[in-house]
């Protein structure tokens, strides 16, 4: 049972990242990012490339990840967000869809459809706690999520490039009247978004092996996530992921495998009716 | 003349058109087969159309009520033992069902949540067809699906299945027509527009959504029980959220909202997917990039393009084909 919940909280850690940074992207353009599970997809392929394809240390690799994935996240935006800022919402989400189908292609033209295997920083090893083993791996995504959420909000309320990206989220023509540059700000925002993407990648890679078909998967679960925690709220998200990760592990192992997903998208459409404000968040019928 | 005329002149010269075309191409199955597949798409993009151009929501669990018209199809047919075309309609009308059934809370909500829950419900009916064995027969799917068949007449061959096809595209014109005309169809243009102003004008938002859900989640199924007995062997893979997102790009492509768009954009996507086979991987590649060049640089589809150049070249004579224009006279 340890084990299990342990597991559940793992996945349900990297949930939280991946919802963490589509929500960067949602607060700031307020346009859904579909193509955000793709970007998670490629964090993890490019720290793959560096260890397997040109044996560099892991550290390095993730350096190289990170520095590859914030390219991805400028030229995402310069292509498929900056042309089309001034249309409708609508529009902006399309134009996600068509990246998404777009990166998750090239990553099949590229890599193949076979799962392929990214290290980990530590290794295989296991811990025993009584009776339960617990792979190293599970506690190092613990630890990298805490650390990362407890740091945003330092980041957004305390340093000045948070704070000037925070305004822009929150209000665009009072941030631009305030003297920021609104389109660097969220050309930033949709690197920090695939700087999360990488982290994402990186620790997913070893537990759950890259096809092109994870980004997908992936990004269903943060849709889920995201709507649990209350559409844009970080804190809200943490929670939620955290609470589908472990639900999901309950209910394939104590109640049925196959339906697992379904119950999940079911609690899904459940929130959305019953509990529309998730457990954090806006109001859904006032949001557009 | 009234420009109305020349709409109506128009439609049946292209109808004739769709009758006398086959007498052409008699002797080549491999175009009839796409013909066939692209009027099947040309109904599942009206079918979109219903919720996408007229209250401006955008779908991606259609593919959900495509697969739920595509088994029960073939269920009653082959298991129950009905005909085919009582099966269609039943079909179509459990789709609809589903679609009030998912339409009711779905209507409460807007924007990107209605886009996740319809995604929510494709992928839900997508699992259930893979996991519950016994009726679907999982991921063997369901084969040798019979043809189509009416007292002594047997839709087997691709030309029949042409006009079989042909007939429900009309049907399916036909309805968006008198929809377009109808109280319900200028509710739900107008709360496209605005939601708040359409309320406080007397428009029903709930009633109006739940229709148009309807309609749409039955012209879904349609399609899908036509695909089901067009391919003879259906499986879950094909019906997943790409699916719901080509049946989008094809109503996009083409323009959504207009009288012209989806036929032109299921056309032309099918077609266009057969062209570039010689690209074999990298065609989605290819397809993607389109979609978020489609939308930079034509955001209102073919359709639009089409209407927006007439406009320019005839200063003055008013756009044809919108729902909202100045000239949607009925």
């Amino acid at each position: 049972m340890i084990q299990e919940i342990i597991s559940g909280v793992a996945m349900g850690c990297v949930y939280a990242l991946v919802s963490f940074g589509f929500v960067l992207t949602y607060n700031a353009v307020r346009a859904v990012n579909f193509a955000h599970g793709e970007l998670v997809l490629f964090g993890g392929y490019f720290g793959m490339i560096a260890t397997s394809w040109l044996g560099l240390s892991l550290w390095v690799a993730l350096l190289f990840s990170l520095a590859a994935m914030a390219g991805v996240g400028l030229v995402y935006n310069q292509a498929a967000y900056y042309p089309i800022r001034q249309r409708a919402p609508t529009t902006v989400i399309i134009a996600s869809i068509g990246m998404s189908i777009f990166l998750r292609n090239s990553a099949l033209a590229i890599f193949g459809p076979d799962p392929l295997k990214v290290e980990s920083f530590v290794g295989d090893g296991v811990i025993h706690i009584g009776s339960a083993v617990i792979p190293q791996h599970h506690l190092l995504i613990l630890g990298v999520t805490l650390a990362l959420f407890a740091g945003q909000s330092f980041f957004f309320n305390r340093t000045a490039i948070g704070r000037r990206l925070e305004a822009t989220a929150q209000d665009q023509e009072m941030a631009r009247l305030m003297g920021i540059r609104v389109n660097r700000m969220i050309a930033l925002t949709f690197v920090l978004s695939a700087l999360l993407a990488s982290v994402a990648g990186f620790l997913l890679g070893p537990i759950w092996f890259l096809d092109p078909d994870v980004g997908m998967v992936v990004i269903l679960k943060a849709f889920i996530v995201v709507v649990l925690g209350g559409f844009g709220s970080i804190r809200g998200i943490l929670v939620a992921g955290l609470f589908l990760g472990v639900v999901e592990i309950l209910v394939a192992s104590h109640l049925t495998s196959e339906y697992r997903d379904v119950i999940s998208f079911l609690i899904l459409i459940a929130v959305l009716t019953i509990m529309p404000r998730g457990f954090f968040g806006e109001k859904i019928a006032q949001s557009v | 003349m009234k420009e109305g005329n020349h709409n109506i002149l128009a439609g049946l010269f292209l109808l004739a058109v769709a009758l006398v075309l086959p007498v052409f191409l008699k002797n080549s199955r491999y175009t009839l087969n796409i013909l066939n597949l692209a009027g099947i798409f040309v109904v599942f993009a009206y079918s979109l159309n219903f919720i996408h151009g007229y209250l401006g929501l955008i779908s991606i669990g259609q593919a959900g009520f495509f697969a739920i018209g595509a088994y029960v199809t073939a269920g009653l047919t082959m298991a129950v033992g009905l005909n085919y075309f009582f099966s269609l309609f039943l079909a179509a009308t459990a789709s609809s069902v589903a679609g009030a059934l998912i339409g009711f809370p779905a209507t409460r909500i807007r924007g990107h949540y209605f886009v996740l829950i319809t995604l929510g419900f494709g992928e839900i009916v997508r699992l259930i067809i893979l996991n519950w064995n016994e009726v679907t027969n999982g991921t063997n799917g369901v084969n040798n699906i019979p043809p189509p068949t009416l007292g002594p007449w047997a839709f087997d061959s691709r030309l029949s299945y042409y006009y079989l096809v042909l007939f429900f595209v009309v049907l399916t014109l036909l309805v968006t027509l008198s929809l377009r005309c109808s109280k319900y169809g200028r509710s739900m243009l107008a709360l496209k527009v605005s939601e708040q102003a359409a309320t406080l004008m007397g428009v029903n938002p709930t009633v109006n959504k739940l229709i148009s859900f309807c309609l749409s989640s039955f012209f879904a199924g349609l399609a899908g029980g036509l695909y089901a007995s067009f391919i003879g062997s259906i499986s879950p893979e094909p019906f997943g959220v790409n699916l719901s997102v080509d049946v989008l790009t094809m109503l996009l492509v083409g323009g959504s909202g207009t009288v012209a768009g989806p036929v032109v954009g299921a056309v032309f996507l099918v077609v266009l997917k057969e062209w570039l086979r010689f690209m074999k991987e990298y065609y989605m590649i290819v397809y993607g990039a389109g979609i978020v060049l489609v939308m930079i640089f034509m955001p209102e589809g073919i359709a639009g393009l089409v209407r927006n150049l007439m406009v320019r070249l005839h200063p003055g004579a008013s756009e044809t084909g919108g729902y909202t224009g100045r000239s949607s006279r009925c």
